[in-house]
């Protein structure tokens, strides 16, 4: 099998005035043509700064190692240049807050518009044309007038979609959606999520969604990655990080949410005590010092990442006695 | 049945639009349009709602950190938006607030002490005992008394928003307003303060008003739940009652908008996809504000604003409301 995508030991490290910062460690994954792949772990976890190193958007302070294939290119030796033409064109990318991603100045067709006129040959008439058509997708409507409205007099809602409509305008083959609908209330969550599907579907995308949410990736994802302090922790099938739990995190994080489907007033389980410090992490298991099945050989061993199962990965000394984690 | 201890009546908070070189005002948003709640002794009332309903509004116009323009706030037998400054102060120290940002409601230039002692300070409490005072809220939040000399950058969000906590205990409040206080924190530091909360009030028999936008932390911390959509409250009541059965189409479209973190539940869900934005605050649509997004409005709704009304154990503001055991989806395939 193929992927699109596949990385193999990426680091990623920030020089700060107090040392190095360890924010993504040895991840390697590889994501399939058309499928989605759902990065989930909390702030700090490093899932934002693995998306930001593969579309190398991160400043001079970051160090990275490691190789990244795409389409059989290597994305982290590929000169800025050569980079500029994957960036928007093969490689697609949605940021949290659709307020600030786009220029205040600049209407919004203009800016969908300048995203095809970069990468394709073609006159201003036809890139307004392709930005209509694109704007039509995503669902925006009256788009000949909207085409010409600046982000100020677009929702919310509608500017993701405008943001959206950018991400996908050279149909790209992978789309990397960083929490795209954190800022935004679930009402027009639910509508931006059944853009992202049926763009997924209408052109072929493989897309990359990284959020904290675990119920918008219980409906979404096909396959989950779980990270935590820089490191990835379980990947699996989507229905196997839920049902066959095999890392003492992943179930930790599965149970602190309050579900609609539990019973309400008890008390919730919850992770004790705060994430390590990445600036120089402790050795062995770096989810040791809140687990509560951490045992004295944690504390000194760092676990690799091991199958577990079926495309089933996790990382964790105990997960041959521990078993399935209900 | 007991009586409420606070009672809001008939709440009207307006907000100017101002426009134009000499910022005149041009028109009035209505954050909140005749909003009356009952919180009941000991109970936790959430408020939910996405942005722009009113429901933070709601929370500051109680306890006038807002001034709102009519209606009344009942407490104790004396209407807080009447008082004068002596009086408010009295009320203040039995209604407190925990804002939603740990990182912008501490004073970053003073010491945890401080911050969590200055309500003793107005209070007039002295030095010494505010220090005792202060050292043994904080444990009880889950800080240490040695915590106090410290500042606020110091701590992380989750121990910021126990500062808050404490900050708003320390008067020993009857009712304790929560605006949005776990919005900001990730899911594992989220369910510490939830638990931390489900345990003073249990210990302290305190009221809450517990507005947030998350449904499903809003039915594990419940009692009872009103649901807000462009400055009105749509239905008001029991948790169970409004999260099993919805009257109104608007809670029962913002419940199925809500994903469940259940792959199995998921799929077999028939999603109600509302259309459309929250219409702008400034400019309201006639008769039902919920008309424009309604999968099931009618001719009346554009005409008539309907009354709240009691049925099943709930109150909802609907000229359709969905009945027992009816659900929007079924509404829709009949």
């Amino acid at each position: 099998m193929t992927f699109l995508l596949d990385v193999k030991g990426l680091n990623v490290r920030f020089r700060t005035e107090f040392g190095l910062v360890h924010a993504v460690n040895e991840v390697s994954f590889s994501v399939s043509k058309g499928e989605t792949l759902a990065v989930v772990g909390e702030s700090g976890s490093g899932k934002s700064v693995t998306a930001l190193a593969l579309m190398r958007l991160l400043d001079r302070t970051a160090l990275i190692d490691g190789e990244a294939s795409f389409e059989g290119v290597n994305l982290f030796t590929m000169s800025e240049k050569e980079m500029q033409k994957i960036r928007g064109a093969r490689i697609g990318m949605i940021f949290q807050d659709p307020m600030t991603a786009l220029n205040p100045v600049f209407t919004v067709g203009d800016q969908i518009a300048e995203v095809v006129l970069i990468h394709r040959d073609c006159t201003k008439q036809e890139a307004k044309t392709r930005a209509i058509e694109m704007m039509d997708l995503v669902g925006i409507p009256d788009s000949r007038r909207r085409v010409d409205q600046y982000p100020h007099e677009f929702s919310g809602g509608m500017r993701q979609r405008a943001m959206i409509a950018m991400a996908i305008a050279n149909s790209p083959s992978l789309l990397i959606a960083d929490e795209p609908t954190t800022a935004l209330d679930v009402t027009v969550q639910a509508q931006v999520m059944e853009v992202i599907r049926s763009v997924q579907e209408s052109i072929g995308l493989t897309v990359m969604l990284i959020t904290h949410d675990l119920g918008l990736v219980a409906g979404f994802a096909d396959r989950i990655q779980v990270m935590y302090a820089g490191q990835l922790v379980e990947t699996a099938e989507r229905d196997r990080i839920f049902y066959e739990t095999r890392n003492p995190y992943t179930r930790a994080l599965l149970d602190s949410i309050p579900s609609q489907l539990g019973v309400p007033g008890t008390e919730l389980k919850t992770i004790g005590g705060n994430p390590p410090s990445l600036l120089s992490p402790p050795p062995g298991c770096l989810f040791q010092p809140r687990c509560v099945h951490a045992t004295e050989d944690c504390r000194m061993t760092r676990p690799e990442l091991k199958s577990v199962g079926q495309n089933h990965l996790s990382r964790c000394l105990r997960s041959s006695d521990l078993g399935v984690l209900r | 049945m007991s009586e409420p201890i606070l009672r809001i009546e008939n709440l009207i908070t307006k907000y100017p639009i101002r426009a134009g070189l000499l910022r005149r005002t041009v028109g009035h948003v209505h954050a909140l349009n005749n909003v009356s709640i009952d919180l009941m002794p000991k109970e936790t009332l959430g408020v939910v709602g996405e942005s722009g309903c009113g429901k933070t509004t709601l929370g500051r116009s109680i306890l006038r950190l807002v001034e709102p323009d009519s209606g009344r706030v009942m407490y104790g037998g004396s209407d807080v938006l009447t008082a004068n400054s002596s009086g408010l102060r009295g009320l203040r120290k039995d209604l407190q607030i925990v804002f939603q940002d740990p990182y912008a409601s501490l004073n970053p230039r003073l010491p945890i002490n401080e911050i969590v002692g200055e309500p003793l300070a107005v209070h007039g409490v002295t030095k010494a005992e505010r220090r005792a005072r202060v050292g043994e809220i904080l444990r009880e939040v889950g800080l240490l008394p040695e915590h106090g000399n410290r500042y606020p950058h110091e701590f992380s969000g989750g121990q910021r928003q126990r500062i808050g906590i404490a900050r708003a205990l320390i008067l020993n409040p009857s009712v304790l307003i929560l605006d949005e206080p776990v919005s900001a924190l990730d899911v594992s530091i989220q369910a510490q303060i939830l638990n931390l909360l489900r345990r003073i009030q249990l210990e302290k028999q305190i009221s809450m008003i517990f507005i947030a936008h998350d449904l499903s932390v809003v039915r594990h911390v419940s009692d009872r739940v009103a649901v807000m959509y462009l400055g009105r409250v749509v239905e008001i009541g029991d948790r169970t009652s409004l999260y099993e059965n919805p009257k109104h189409p608007y809670t029962a479209s913002l419940l199925s908008a809500v994903p469940l973190a259940d792959p199995v539940t998921e799929r077999s869900r028939k999603r109600i996809v509302l259309q459309g934005d929250v219409p702008s605050p400034a400019h309201p649509p006639s008769g039902c504000e919920f008309r424009t997004r309604c999968p099931i409005a009618q001719e009346r709704c554009v005409t008539e604003r309907p009354a709240m009304q009691s049925m099943e154990g709930v109150s909802v503001a609907c000229h359709f409301p969905l009945g027992r055991d009816e659900s929007l989806v079924s509404r829709l395939n009949r």
